[in-house]
């Protein structure tokens, strides 16, 4: 049996091929286009060529994300806060809380022992703690996304950003800049206006229970899982491929439908 | 040439179009009928030079209907320009004119309409010029709002000075005693306003026409908490708010009328017919919520959603409620009834805890509640300044709440897409 878990983000499209054992076959990701059916056929296709498959020998697809509704060959939809909870379960099952933080909006999922979701905050509609944000500030900065870690981890202080809003918060780096201020102190306040923005955010669902997940693209942010790490006193679960969870667990959704429905006959 | 226009700003201001909500009952069209008609006649009554007068929704329209003075609801109007697709033409006049952004757009909404001065683009040709306008002190903007219509308009204003209750009854929906000093204020207000309308107007009001006003109000609210208590009792419900919206919210603008009297009776007899045929909304009820606060006016159509995909079904509407507070009996002169009507609305209007706590939690249960949908309209303090603290009671007897942000009539700030995804996914952790 192949499924397949088709994940339209804002940003980025994602489609995974999983296989009888769970196995990933293939998972392509694109970004995000107008036309947001064409690009998930066109992914689909790539997708199967990836797997060696047909169409034909899928069972079953269901589609999550911003633009779940424009995937019009899945059987079905779900939101992707079911989608990504369903995915960090089956990859960590200690895991409680998923922090997943992608290229537009950013949300906190607190899930039980059988990756059922229980309770979820997502950011209003400010773009200040998502990928949005982490791209404005590494233009201004002139520091590459995959350089973040090493650099904020060399800053023996932080600078202070105090704005919250994107654009005043770039227009913040670029004075602190001129004022001769480290680069490498800017970067790390800025992940640490990152994380208060979402930790924030967390606190309207209560505390934090352990184990923590840290998903979504920003968690590649080396960064910034340094800085959330530290203010929330635990060690964060990343998988490998952070963008992936919310194709994951619609491809195991898929696989529940078509249990559901072996078990009906 | 005024219908392109139309189209145009449209087109021009927003790619959303809200969706229309899905109502079961004749009632619910009969109601928006009537409201375009009486607008209508307001338009030739003024035309002819009858004094129209424009009140704000919490003060006492049964003096006026029982003068017989036409009248208009700025508020009223304010959701017609949301629904018309129009808010952020009309919005962006006002921002355009220093009306902070933040500040009440629900009830300020018509000022931008007011300032645009375009009838052939306006929603059902503008709104009638005023012979005065009327408003009572509650949040800190709307007093400002009308002194600015009186300006705009050069007519005179009445301010009904409200009077806060000291101590907030935690059931108030049990009809609790009002403070005779605030009632004997309100009271004096009120003659205050007579004599400032009859002043202006030239018409007179007389007692029993009044007391006859205030009598056929409290038979029409008593028609709707028949009517609604019948509806709390249906599982799968027989109608949801895309009905309580039209039928409710209508009639509130027209208490102690001809029309309101017979059209509650109506919305009743057509509630039993259903309840006795068994007829429901929706057959795939699988969730019965609440959505606190006014529906987005730009798109009613959010709140019937949800009901194919997933069964969750909008059965009360936190809106026009306390119905039962509405109903003034035992009072031996028809001012104090009003007056005792308006301190009361007062008290679930202002949304105070633990009052507001106290009364969620009875209606959640009164209509078998699974969650609650709170739209938090940051425009709107008076709305939502208490929501967190509802959200908590709920939560502690076991109902699921979520909260939206969005306006109630502000498509500017509106994500369609986000805000159904965050509903929805919120209805599955429910479902699962």
């Amino acid at each position: 049996m192949y499924v397949v878990g088709i994940d339209m983000g804002s940003v980025a499209a994602k489609v995974m091929i999983m296989g009888d054992n769970d196995e990933v076959l293939s998972y392509v990701v694109a970004d995000a286009k107008p036309d947001a059916e064409a690009l998930a056929k066109r992914l689909m296709n790539e997708a199967l060529e990836q797997a060696h498959l047909r169409s034909e020998d899928i069972s079953y697809i269901v589609s999550t994300g911003y633009g779940r509704v424009n995937v019009p060959f899945a059987a079905e939809n779900r939101t992707e806060i079911m989608c990504h909870a369903l995915g960090v379960y089956h990859l960590f099952p200690s895991v409680r809380t998923v922090i997943d933080i992608g290229g537009q909006d950013s949300k906190c999922i607190r899930m039980d022992d059988k990756g059922r979701v229980q309770n979820f905050v997502m950011n209003d509609k400010c773009a200040a703690g998502t990928g949005r944000f982490t791209e404005v500030m590494g233009r201004a900065l002139d520091i590459s996304f995959d350089r973040w870690g090493e650099v904020v981890s060399s800053a023996p202080r932080r600078a202070r950003i105090s704005n919250v809003c994107t654009v005043f918060a770039e227009s913040e780096v670029i004075s602190k800049m001129t004022e001769k201020v480290p680069l490498n102190e800017i970067l790390a306040g800025v992940c640490e206006a990152i994380v208060t923005r979402v930790i924030q955010m967390i606190q309207r669902m209560g505390a934090v229970e352990k184990d923590v997940a840290f998903t979504g693209g920003v968690a590649n942010n080396k960064g910034v899982a340094q800085i959330l790490a530290e203010k929330l006193g635990v060690d964060l679960f990343i998988p490998k491929i952070p963008q992936s969870t919310g194709a994951l667990g619609a491809c195991y959704l898929a696989k529940r439908f078509v249990a559901r429905a072996a078990g009906i006959r | 040439m005024s219908q392109v226009k139309k189209e145009e700003i449209r087109a021009g201001t927003e790619e959303f179009r809200g969706a229309r909500s899905k109502p079961l009952l004749e009632c619910s069209r009969l109601a928006s009928v009537y409201f375009k008609n009486y607008f209508r006649e307001v338009e030739e009554r003024a035309a002819q030079g009858e004094p129209v007068i424009w009140l704000q929704v919490d003060c006492p329209q049964e003096i006026c209907h029982a003068m017989g003075l036409p009248v208009f609801y700025p508020m009223h109007y304010s959701a017609l320009m949301a629904a018309k697709q129009m808010s952020p033409y009309y919005l962006n006049i006002q921002n355009q004119r220093g009306y902070f952004r933040d500040l009440c757009r629900y009830c300020g909404h018509a000022l931008g309409c007011v300032w645009d001065h375009k009838s052939e683009i306006a929603p059902w040709g503008g709104p009638p010029k005023p012979a005065a306008v009327v408003v009572a002190t509650f949040d800190d903007p709307i007093a400002k709002v009308y002194e600015l219509f009186a300006r705009e308009y050069n007519v005179p204003m009445f301010v009904i000075d409200r009077t806060m209750w000291s101590n907030f009854p935690s059931r108030f929906w049990e009809d609790p005693e009002i403070e005779p000093h605030r009632l004997e204020w309100e009271v004096e207000q009120y003659e205050g306003l007579i004599a400032f309308l009859e002043t202006i107007t030239g018409k007179t009001l007389t007692e029993t026409k009044l007391r006859q006003v205030v009598d056929s109000s409290n038979q029409q609210f008593g028609y709707f908490i028949k009517a609604m208590n019948m509806v709390a009792g249906t599982v799968p419900c027989t109608i949801t708010v895309a009905d309580h919206m039209p039928n409710l919210i209508c009639t509130n603008y027209f208490r102690g009328t001809e029309w309101a009297l017979e059209h509650a009776r109506r919305f009743y007899e057509e509630i039993k017919e259903r309840v006795g045929k068994g007829l429901v909304a929706c057959e795939n009820e699988k969730i019965r919520l609440g959505w606190e606060g006014a529906a987005p006016w730009f798109s009613p159509g959010f709140l019937n959603a949800f009901e194919e995909k997933y069964g969750a079904v909008f059965v009360w509407l936190g809106y026009i409620t306390g119905l039962e507070n509405f109903v003034r009996l035992n009072y031996s002169d028809p001012l104090t009834a009003l007056a005792s009507r308006y301190l009361e609305y007062l008290a679930w209007v202002s949304h105070f805890p633990p009052t507001a706590c106290s009364y969620y939690l009875h209606m959640a249960k009164k209509y078998k509640l699974n969650g609650f949908v709170f739209l938090v309209a940051e425009s709107c303090k008076a709305l939502t300044a208490s929501m967190r603290f509802i959200q908590r009671e709920l939560q502690a007897a076991g109902i699921a709440t979520t909260e939206i942000t969005g306006d109630i009539v502000d498509a500017r700030e509106w994500d369609d897409t986000k805000a159904r995804s965050q509903v929805a996914s919120w209805i599955e952790t429910l479902l699962t």
